[in-house]
C-alpha cells in the first residue's frame, strides 16, 4: 500500500468509525424520554389488548 | 385496528440499521471499491453519503413519523397522506410492491449464506480451485438449469431457504416489537461481534502464499485503497490500440514490471509492446461510471428511497427522536461497510490469489463471496470456523434486512383492509410463496432473479426515491419538513438541510439516473449497447425474447395491481383531504 493508500484507508475508516462512535455515545447518553421503556402494543391477543378493545366499543 | 410501537429507541435504530446491513456492506462494497480504485471512489462516495444518503434518510423518517400518526403505517398510505393525494397514495404502491420483489430473490440468496455456513460446519467443503469452488456454487443455487434447484438435502438450496422463509414470516407475524425489534437486538451485536472477530483474523494472517511471497493483505488493502490507479497496458498490433493488461498493486509490483518492460524492449522478440499507465485521481473522477457506482452504492446500502424506513419510522410516537436516530442508523451500515467490510473480503482474497487472481475470479458479489472466499478459508488453519463464522455473519446480516422487506407489504394490507395479523401474514406468504418459487425454479444463470433485480431493486427504486423527495420537498415543504424531524429530536438538523433536499439530492439523483440510463441501459454512451433486460422483452436479430424475462415483468405487473386494486376498493385513502384540513 502506498502513503496515498493509506491516508485514504485511514481518512475513511477514521472517520466513520468516529461518526458512528459519537452516535452511539449521543444515543447512550441522551436523557432518557419517560416514554422510552413503554412497551409496544402486543400484535398477540391479550388482556390488556381485550380491554383496550372493550374500551373501544364502548366509546363507539 | 391496534397500533404498534417501538419499544425502544436503541430497538428501532438496530432495526433500520439491520435494514441497511447486509450482503452488500461485506460482499459489493469492496469488489467496487477495488475495481474502481480506493481515493476516487470514496471521494465520490462520501460525497453521495451527504448529498444523498443523509437527506433521504431523514425525509424517510419524518415521513414515516408523520403519517403513523395518522394512522399510516405504509407508502401508500404515507405518501398520500404528506401529499394530500390519492395518486400519490397509488405510487406509494410501487414502495411497496419493489421491496416485495426484491424479498423474494433475497431471501433466496440469504439461503445460499445459510447453506454454506451449514457446509462448512460439517466439513463438506473442499475445493482445489476457484473453478471447482464456482462448480459447487453453480450446482448448490440451481444455476446449470432450471428447475435443478429444486432438490433436497444439504447439498442444495432448497432446506436452507424453507428454513430462512420461515423464520422471516414468525418474525414478522410476531409484529415489530416482539419480532423486528427482539431479532435486530441480537442479531445487530452479534454480527458486529463475528465481524470484529474475521477482521482480527485478516490482520494476523501472514503469509499465507509461501511461494507468492508479493502476496499479501497488505496488497489486497493496496489494491483497494491506493488513490492512483496503475495498469499495465499491452499494445494490440492488429488494431493498433493498447489495451488493459493487468492492474498492478505496490511499489515491488510496478518496479518488477518496469523491469520486465525494458527487457522486452531490449530483447525485441517481436512480442506486443507493454506499458505502464497511470491514472491520476482527477482523471478516475472524470469517469462518470465511478459516479454511479459510488452513488449506487450508497443508495442501496442504506435502503434509502425504498420506502421501507418510512414503514418502520411509522412505528414511532409523535415526538421520538429522528435526526439521531437516523444519523446512527446510516452510520451503522457505514461503521459496518467500510471499517468491517473493507477489511474481511478482498484483502485475504488479495493474499492467498493475488491481485491478478482476484480480477480473473470476479469482484461481484457472487463472485467473490461464494467462489473465492470459501477457497481463503480452506486455506486457514480451523478454515471450517471461521468459514462458518462468516456465512453466518452474512445470514444475519441478510435476515434483518430481509424481514424490514416484508414489513411494508404487511402493514400495507392490515392497513387497507383492517384485515387481522395473522391472515395478512398468510396472504403475504402465499404470495412471496409463488413469487420466490418462481425466482428459484427459473434458476438457470439466475435469470428470474437478474431480471427482478434490474425491474424493481435498480429502475424502480430510482424512480421510487426520486419522486418522493421531490414530493417531500416541494410539495410538503422542505424547511417544513425539517423543523418537523427537529421536533423531538436530540440532536437538531441544520436549516441548509432543507435547502439540499430541495435542490441538490433531486439533481444528483436525476443526473446519476439519467447517466445510468443513458450508460448502462440504453447504451446512449459508453459501448454503445443497449442493456440485455430491455432486449430480453422487446428482442433483436441477435437476441431473442426470452419468456422468463418476459413472464417476470408480469409478475412484477401483476402484483401492482393486485396492490392497486386493494388500495382502489379501502376506504382509508378516501380522507386524505379532509385530515390534512384538519390538521
Amino acid at each position: 500500500m502506498t502513503i496515498g493508500g493509506w491516508i485514504t484507508f485511514s481518512l475513511s475508516v477514521g472517520a466513520f468509525t468516529a461518526l458512528f462512535v459519537w452516535c452511539i455515545y449521543m444515543v447512550i447518553t441522551a436523557k432518557k424520554n419517560p416514554d422510552d421503556k413503554m412497551v409496544g402494543f402486543s400484535d398477540i391477543n391479550s388482556e390488556m389488548d381485550m380491554k383496550i378493545e372493550r374500551e373501544d366499543t364502548r366509546v363507539r | 385496528m391496534k397500533s404498534e410501537n417501538w419499544s425502544s429507541r436503541v430497538g428501532v435504530i438496530l432495526a433500520v440499521a439491520g435494514s441497511a446491513v447486509g450482503l452488500g456492506n461485506f460482499l459489493k462494497f469492496p469488489g467496487q471499491v477495488a475495481l474502481y480504485g480506493g481515493a476516487a471512489f470514496m471521494i465520490a462516495y462520501v460525497i453521495s453519503f451527504f448529498m444523498v444518503g443523509i437527506p433521504i434518510s431523514i425525509l424517510e423518517w419524518t415521513m414515516g413519523r408523520y403519517g403513523g400518526a395518522a394512522g399510516y403505517n405504509s407508502a401508500p398510505g404515507i405518501l398520500g397522506y404528506v401529499c394530500s393525494s390519492k395518486k400519490m397514495a397509488y405510487f406509494g404502491i410501487l414502495g411497496v410492491t419493489l421491496t416485495l420483489v426484491i424479498y423474494c430473490y433475497y431471501v433466496y440468496a440469504e439461503a445460499w449464506c445459510l447453506g454454506y455456513a451449514f457446509n462448512f460446519l460439517l466439513g463438506n467443503l473442499n475445493f482445489s480451485s476457484v473453478e471447482e469452488s464456482g462448480k459447487f456454487f453453480g450446482n448448490f443455487i440451481g444455476a446449470g438449469e432450471n428447475g435443478s434447484a429444486i432438490k433436497f438435502g444439504i447439498s442444495g438450496v432448497l432446506i436452507f431457504l424453507v428454513f430462512s422463509f420461515l423464520l422471516n414470516f414468525w418474525m414478522i407475524y410476531r409484529g415489530v416489537s416482539k419480532g423486528i425489534e427482539f431479532f435486530c437486538k441480537y442479531a445487530m451485536p452479534t454480527l458486529i461481534i463475528i465481524a470484529l472477530i474475521m477482521v482480527v483474523r485478516v490482520l494476523t494472517l501472514g503469509n499465507i502464499s509461501p511461494e507468492h511471497p508479493d502476496r499479501s493483505v497488505q496488497q489486497g488493502l493496496g489494491f483497494m485503497w491506493n488513490p492512483e490507479k496503475v495498469i499495465l497496458e499491452r499494445m494490440d498490433q492488429n488494431s493498433g490500440e493498447w489495451v488493459f493488461e493487468k492492474r498492478l498493486v505496490g511499489n515491488d509490483e510496478i518496479k518488477r514490471a518496469e523491469e520486465n518492460i525494458q527487457i522486452k524492449a531490449s530483447a525485441c522478440d517481436g512480442s506486443d509492446p507493454l506499458r505502464i499507465k497511470r491514472i491520476g485521481l482527477g482523471e478516475q473522477l472524470a469517469n462518470p461510471s465511478i459516479w454511479i457506482a459510488a452513488a449506487g452504492q450508497v443508495f442501496f446500502s442504506l435502503t434509502i428511497g425504498f420506502g421501507l424506513i418510512m414503514t418502520y419510522a411509522s412505528y414511532l410516537r409523535k415526538r421520538d427522536d429522528i435526526v439521531l436516530s437516523s444519523l446512527t442508523s446510516c452510520s451503522a451500515n457505514e461503521f459496518c461497510e467500510v471499517c468491517l467490510g473493507g477489511l474481511i473480503t478482498v484483502p485475504p482474497a488479495v493474499a492467498l490469489f493475488g491481485v491478478s487472481g482476484v480480477v480473473g475470479a470476479g469482484l461481484s458479489l457472487f463472485d467473490l463471496g461464494f467462489k473465492v472466499l470459501p477457497m481463503f478459508f480452506l486455506s486457514l488453519p480451523l478454515g471450517w470456523l471461521f468459514g462458518f463464522l462468516f456465512f453466518i455473519l452474512l445470514y444475519l446480516g441478510a435476515v434483518t434486512s430481509s424481514l424490514s422487506m416484508l414489513q411494508p407489504s404487511l402493514a400495507f394490507l392490515e392497513e387497507a383492509t383492517n384485515m387481522r395479523r395473522s391472515l395478512a401474514t398468510i396472504i403475504l406468504g402465499m404470495m412471496a410463496t409463488f413469487l420466490t418459487g418462481f425466482v428459484v425454479y427459473f434458476s438457470a444463470d439466475l435469470k428470474a432473479m437478474d431480471t427482478f433485480d434490474f425491474w424493481m431493486g435498480q429502475v424502480a427504486i430510482y424512480i421510487f426515491a426520486m419522486v418522493s423527495t421531490i414530493a417531500f420537498a416541494w410539495k410538503f415543504g422542505a424547511d417544513r419538513g425539517i423543523k418537523m424531524a427537529n421536533e423531538g429530536s436530540l440532536i437538531k438538523a441544520p436549516k441548509i438541510l432543507g435547502w439540499v433536499i430541495k435542490y441538490i439530492t433531486p439533481a444528483f439523483l436525476l443526473t446519476i439516473f439519467l447517466l445510468w440510463i443513458c450508460k448502462d441501459v440504453l447504451g446512449i454512451m459508453g459501448d454503445g449497447k443497449v442493456s440485455v433486460y430491455i432486449l430480453d422483452l422487446i428482442g433483436s436479430p441477435e437476441h431473442p425474447v426470452n419468456k422468463v424475462s418476459v413472464v417476470s415483468v408480469a409478475a412484477m405487473a401483476g402484483i401492482y395491481a393486485f396492490y392497486a386494486l386493494i388500495l382502489s376498493k379501502s376506504k382509508k385513502y378516501d380522507k386524505f383531504k379532509r385530515e390534512r384540513k384538519a390538521g
